[in-house]
């Protein structure tokens, strides 16, 4: 062999050694998506409630806006729903793979019976995709890529009351997804005098949200941003869907606040938070709580970095501007704007830290100070 | 001045060139992505590599007109002027590409190094083949191995330089001027031979940048970058209206702070380390003081920005040690400490009348009172030479290292230090740690690290507690510390602190410890075995760095991840496949094996070289600060086993010669993998291990020397079948970088250190072996 070949040998040998790189990557993709696929004994065979089936087996949920058409063995957007023969099925009723006791603030819900706990519950699955997600192990993947804990809606029940929580919260991932398991641990918990809240971004159509308020106490929403663009680009979702939630959970007389999680360069510009308070106001009432949160690099936006306090600031100053009564800041531990103000006094109605309640001058649902009312639902 | 001492001087200067070109680019690359030891194999690895195919290519060109190579050398020279343009577009490209904050994935970091060293490793790469072609072949001025002695007596004095000169001052961009100013006056030699006087330019060169930089040292106002202080490692720093930002390259890796008037985030390695203010507060620091009787003294290790030592100083009977090995962050410390800044301020010295009341704002102090104590000592040693002197009455130890993404930082996470920690702990002290755990879900990888430390920590201490969380912590305690996971137990430990705690407070703490989730964190360790960690075998944290930089999922990502599972003897395997094959090859081809010693001698040398490395890092400290050290040792054999070559190669010993140089390369490190273990156990002894690991490293490097020399030694006499010395070079660096990365990636991260020493050790006899076969069958000249 002389030079050339052996040179030439050399680049053959390089190159196979690429291509089999190629392949024995994709082996390796195989085997791990096998494995990650091992807690399949855990998946739940309870009918979907909200679904229509069509011509050829096919069936189209009508759950959230998304509407997937989802044919046999097939799943929707969400990962958690799949067609068996015809039948839609929710794969994780009764599956948790999160649960945990939280303060009533980390949802937050800072005008619902302040400083109590709140038994949080979630399962695997989401029907949107944002890039920021905190909780993106949980909720874009699917449920037998978790373990999971069976918990039926006797077992929240009985947890609760054993540890005196007063309130279930459905959380963490996007609750929407095991809708059917939430309400019938909502309505299982209001036999028993347990309260309801709901953590969500709001992306459901209206039949299955009504059903939903006729069982639960109070929702926060997560307006992700106020432009379709970043909907589109961000969370692949819509936002007129979610506006038009926020106005029936608003006229349902349930007790609504609304979270907007400040993204730096995305979704922080001063006219579209001038464009959300008026929204608000005009659509929904000055008296819904807004919390302008602060971002930390999460997911898939690892490359930006986290909000700068003062653009929260402004983001609350603007609110304030535009008549908002009870706008925070949050994810900011020990800034002033935690706490709740009297809209008639100025004095400071709740002091918090963090999710820790420091003094609590409301009595009777008023200000203390002055006897302002202050909306939410008071212990 | 004579041609012979030109090409000879030239000689030299390519190794000067190559090193600062190569010591400047690593910086920059892995200040762009972040400073772990992956990042920096992965980056050799692209520069080795490049430069063997461009010495390949060169080859090629040996075969053209002279017209052809000449324009071809004026190429390569004319790319050292390409280096500082280079170098300032970097960043830009990077942030265009990606983002200015926080790191890439490491698939996307190593396809940028490709495109980014394409031109840095033309010069590099392709200047020895040309040169010697050009010079050393027609007109017989110039051996190989004397060219490669020459070469490598280049990269000692340019490491020495740039150590010098960057010790001195830091700047790169005036080093790649000179050397662009040089690769002009080399272009200009190329086109026209006997321009010889053109050669003053170049010391007048050093001259001037030597003159510029004791001018700035002998400048009044240049005390900022004084020695030994931190912000002579900044390598970028803005001031605007109320904020301010910096980067640095420390000697424990990439530091990016950013600041405004209100927040401040620091990053370390490309990852958010710390955000003021922040959910992760320095309130964690209650835990560990909760479970030690009235405690009197806390040693903090590392990780100063994020708050803890200013927390734990409001219990006024507690004396707080803040140790910091890293002299940015160290020196950022010190300077906020006086003004209060990246700390939590007290909560009762908060007015609550409105934002505008915030305490720092317009203004860079926040809380001047909250580190200005007596009761407050900062100590600037590594914390290993920290607890080695300590005295034996620290009630907590508590490493501030929240997932370790280096070695040296790995290290306080093994048996021994924990062993040592244990030493200096009084009968009721604790040692606690937190680590990243996951509130909702935590992933097999996760949970296998998590029972690894719970394994270590087990080894050692008679109590060891787990408290879940988002970061959950890991707590070890003498018999006398009352290790709880009780939280009434705890809030009770930590009553000084009373309405002062935030996050770890009356709501938080009780749901923290809540025995539901402390017994469902048990139950999925249960499921993972776990194991011992130790600083030979580090793979514990190596995996961990790993698994962070590639949980997103990247293309490469999921070789890296599939690496892990690997069984060892697999991993073994996989690395002698290339030796093995090739050793195989070239029992059948003469080709074949003329570059199988060279190829050989590249995998020896940097397989072995990063070895020791970590080796050294274990009992020595950082990898930045001893990387010079433990290189220019390695260089040194280097240069002297290229002299032993070129003479021996001189007399015709290279018969059974090199053969004989192979095996004993593989009975020496056999040797030291045997030797290494035991060493590597006792920190107690680790002065006279960091001279014996220098020692090693020194005779690792002479046996690449001597088997290129020895082997371009053989082939003096050029013809068409015989390798050329370009060859020769490029197939001697991509060993280099097959080896790098074998050693990085496989050996170390699986089987340790002191084993992958002796698989060094089987592939010397693999290529020992097929050289002596090939010496009878092929009766090389």
């Amino acid at each position: 062999m002389d030079r050339r070949s052996f040179v030439h040998r050399l680049g053959a040998t390089a190159g196979v050694a690429c291509f089999g790189g190629q392949i024995c990557d994709m082996v390796l993709g195989t085997i791990e998506n096998a494995y990650a696929f091992s807690y399949t004994e855990s998946l739940s065979d309870v009918e979907a409630r909200y679904y229509k089936k069509l011509a050829d087996g096919i069936v189209e949920c009508e759950l959230c806006p998304r509407g997937c058409r989802v044919s046999d063995v097939e799943r929707g957007f969400c990962g958690v729903r799949e067609n068996q023969k015809g039948i839609y099925k929710t794969l994780v009723y009764s599956r948790v793979c999160s649960m945990n006791i939280d303060p009533i603030e980390k949802k937050p819900l800072f005008h619902f019976h302040p400083g109590t706990s709140a038994f949080s519950i979630a399962t695997a699955g989401c029907n949107v995709n944002c890039k920021f997600c905190q909780n993106w192990d949980i909720s874009q993947v699917r449920p037998e890529q978790v373990r999971n804990v069976l918990l039926t809606p006797d077992d929240v029940v009985t947890q609760c009351k054993n540890r005196s929580i007063p309130t279930i919260a459905y959380t963490y991932s996007e609750p929407v997804v095991f809708h059917e398991y939430m309400y019938d641990t909502a309505a299982r918990g209001r036999e028993d005098g347990l309260k309801s809240v709901v953590i969500t971004g709001g992306y459901i159509k209206e039949k299955p949200l009504l059903d939903l308020l006729s069982v639960v106490d109070a929702v926060k929403v997560d307006l992700k941003a106020f432009s379709e663009k970043y909907y589109s680009e961000i969370v692949n979702g819509q936002l007129q869907p979610v506006l038009d939630t926020l106005k029936i959970i608003h006229q349902s007389g349930k007790w609504l606040e609304i979270v907007y999680l400040v993204v730096p360069t995305l979704n922080d510009s001063d006219s579209e938070f001038e464009a959300l308070c008026e929204w608000v106001i005009g659509s929904l009432s000055a008296d819904v709580p807004v919390h302008f949160t602060r971002f930390h690099p999460m997911y898939l936006l690892t490359n930006l970095p986290p909000t700068p306090v003062a653009t929260l600031e402004k983001a609350r100053a603007i609110a304030k501007k535009a008549g908002l009564r009870y706008p925070y800041i949050g994810n900011v531990p020990g800034h002033t704007a935690e706490n709740t103000y009297c809209p008639k006094c100025g004095q400071v109605a709740i002091e918090r830290y963090g999710y820790q309640i420091v003094k609590n001058n409301i009595a009777a649902g008023a200000c203390s100070f002055c006897g302002q009312v202050i909306p939410g639902v008071w212990l | 001045m004579t041609n012979r001492s030109i090409h000879r001087l030239e000689f030299v200067f390519i190794g000067v060139a190559s090193v600062i070109a190569q010591t400047v680019f690593l910086r920059r690359l892995i200040g762009l992505f972040g400073g772990s030891e992956v990042q920096y194999a992965l980056v050799l690895t692209i520069w080795l590599l490049e430069a063997g195919l461009w010495s390949l290519l060169a080859q090629r060109l040996m075969k053209l007109s002279d017209q052809v190579r000449h324009a071809a050398l004026s190429v390569v020279y004319l790319s050292l002027c390409l280096l500082y343009p280079c170098y300032l577009i970097l960043p830009f490209l990077k942030s265009v590409l990606f983002s200015p904050f926080g790191g890439a994935p490491i698939s996307h970091s190593a396809l940028f190094s490709i495109f980014a060293l394409a031109i840095p490793t033309i010069y590099a790469g392709a200047s020895f083949a040309l040169l010697f072609g050009g010079f050393g072949r027609h007109h017989d001025e110039i051996g190989v191995s004397r060219g490669y002695l020459l070469d490598t007596v280049g990269f000692a004095l340019g490491g020495l330089a740039i150590t010098g000169i960057l010790s001195v001052a830091g700047a790169d961009p005036e080093l790649l001027i000179l050397l662009g100013v040089t690769g002009l006056w080399l272009c200009l030699r190329a086109v026209q031979k006997t321009h010889t006087r053109w050669l003053v330019l170049f010391p007048m060169s050093i001259v001037a940048i030597m003159l510029a930089y004791v001018g700035k040292i002998a400048l009044p106002n240049s005390t900022d970058r004084e020695r030994g202080s931190g912000s002579r490692f900044i390598v970028d720093a803005t001031v605007s209206d109320g904020s301010w930002s910096l980067r640095s390259l420390s000697p424990y890796g990439q530091i990016d702070v950013n600041s405004d008037s209100l927040s401040t985030d620091a990053y370390v390695n490309s990852r958010l380390a710390s955000s003021y203010p922040g959910v992760d507060a320095g309130e964690s620091i209650v835990l560990p003081l909760a479970m030690v009787p009235s405690p009197r003294n806390l040693a903090i290790l590392g990780g100063s920005l994020d708050g803890k030592a200013g927390f734990a100083l409001q219990d006024t009977s507690l004396e707080v040690c803040q140790v910091e090995p890293d002299p940015v962050i160290r020196s950022l410390f010190v300077h906020m400490s006086g003004e209060g800044c990246l700390t939590r301020p007290k909560v009762d010295d908060w007015s609550r009348s409105g934002s505008d009341s915030l305490p720092w704002r317009g203004r860079e102090t926040r809380h001047p009172a909250q580190f200005d104590s007596d009761r407050l000592s900062i100590v600037a040693k590594d914390p290993v030479d920290f607890l080695t002197g300590a005295q034996a009455n620290l009630d907590v130890i508590f490493i501030n290292y929240l997932d370790p993404a280096t070695i040296a930082q790995g290290n306080y996470f093994t048996r021994e230090f924990f062993e040592l920690a244990k030493e200096k702990l009084s009968e009721k002290g604790v040692l606690a740690f937190s680590t990243r755990c996951g509130e909702n879900f935590i992933p097999p990888e996760r949970l296998d690290y998590i029972k690894s430390l719970v394994v270590t920590l087990t080894s050692v201490f008679p109590k060891v507690a787990i408290i879940p969380g988002e970061t959950a912590m890991l707590i070890g305690g003498m018999p006398g510390s009352s290790v709880t996971t009780d939280a009434d137990n705890i809030l009770m430990g930590a009553r000084v602190y009373g309405g002062r705690l935030a996050h770890y407070g009356s709501a938080y703490i009780e749901d923290i410890l809540s025995q539901w989730r402390i017994e469902k964190l048990n139950g999925q360790l249960a499921t993972h075995p776990g194991a011992l960690l130790t600083t030979d075998t580090p793979q514990g944290f190596l995996l961990n760095s790993m698994f962070e930089m590639d949980k997103f999922r990247g293309v490469d990502s999921r070789i890296l991840r599939s690496l892990r599972h690997l069984p060892r003897w697999s991993a073994v395997l996989l690395c002698l496949l290339p030796i093995a094959l090739f050793s195989l090859a070239a029992v059948r081809s003469g080709v074949a094996a003329s570059h199988l010693p060279v190829f050989y001698a590249g995998w020896f040398g940097l397989s072995a070289n990063i070895l020791l490395m970590a080796a050294y890092q274990s009992v020595a400290g950082s990898l930045f600060s001893r990387l010079g050290l433990l290189t220019g040792c390695f260089m040194i054999g280097l240069a002297l086993g290229a002299a032993l070559g070129q003479g021996s190669a001189s007399r015709r010993l290279d018969r059974f010669g090199l053969s004989v140089v192979i095996f004993v390369s593989a009975a020496c490190m056999l040797f030291l993998g045997l030797l290494l273990p035991r060493g590597l156990g006792e920190l107690g002894t680790r002065h006279a291990l960091q001279v014996t690991i220098l020692v090693a490293s020194a005779i690792t490097g002479v046996f690449p020397g001597l088997i290129f020399s020895m082997s371009a030694g053989r082939h003096a006499p050029v013809s068409r079948r015989q390798p050329s010395a370009g060859s020769l070079y490029g197939m001697d660096l991509v060993g280099s970088a097959a080896g790098g990365l074998a050693a990085t990636l496989i050996l170390l991260p699986i089987i340790g250190v002191s084993k992958s020493i002796l698989v060094i050790s089987i592939s010397g006899a693999f290529a020992g072996t097929a050289i002596t076969t090939v010496s009878v069958r092929h009766k090389q000249p």
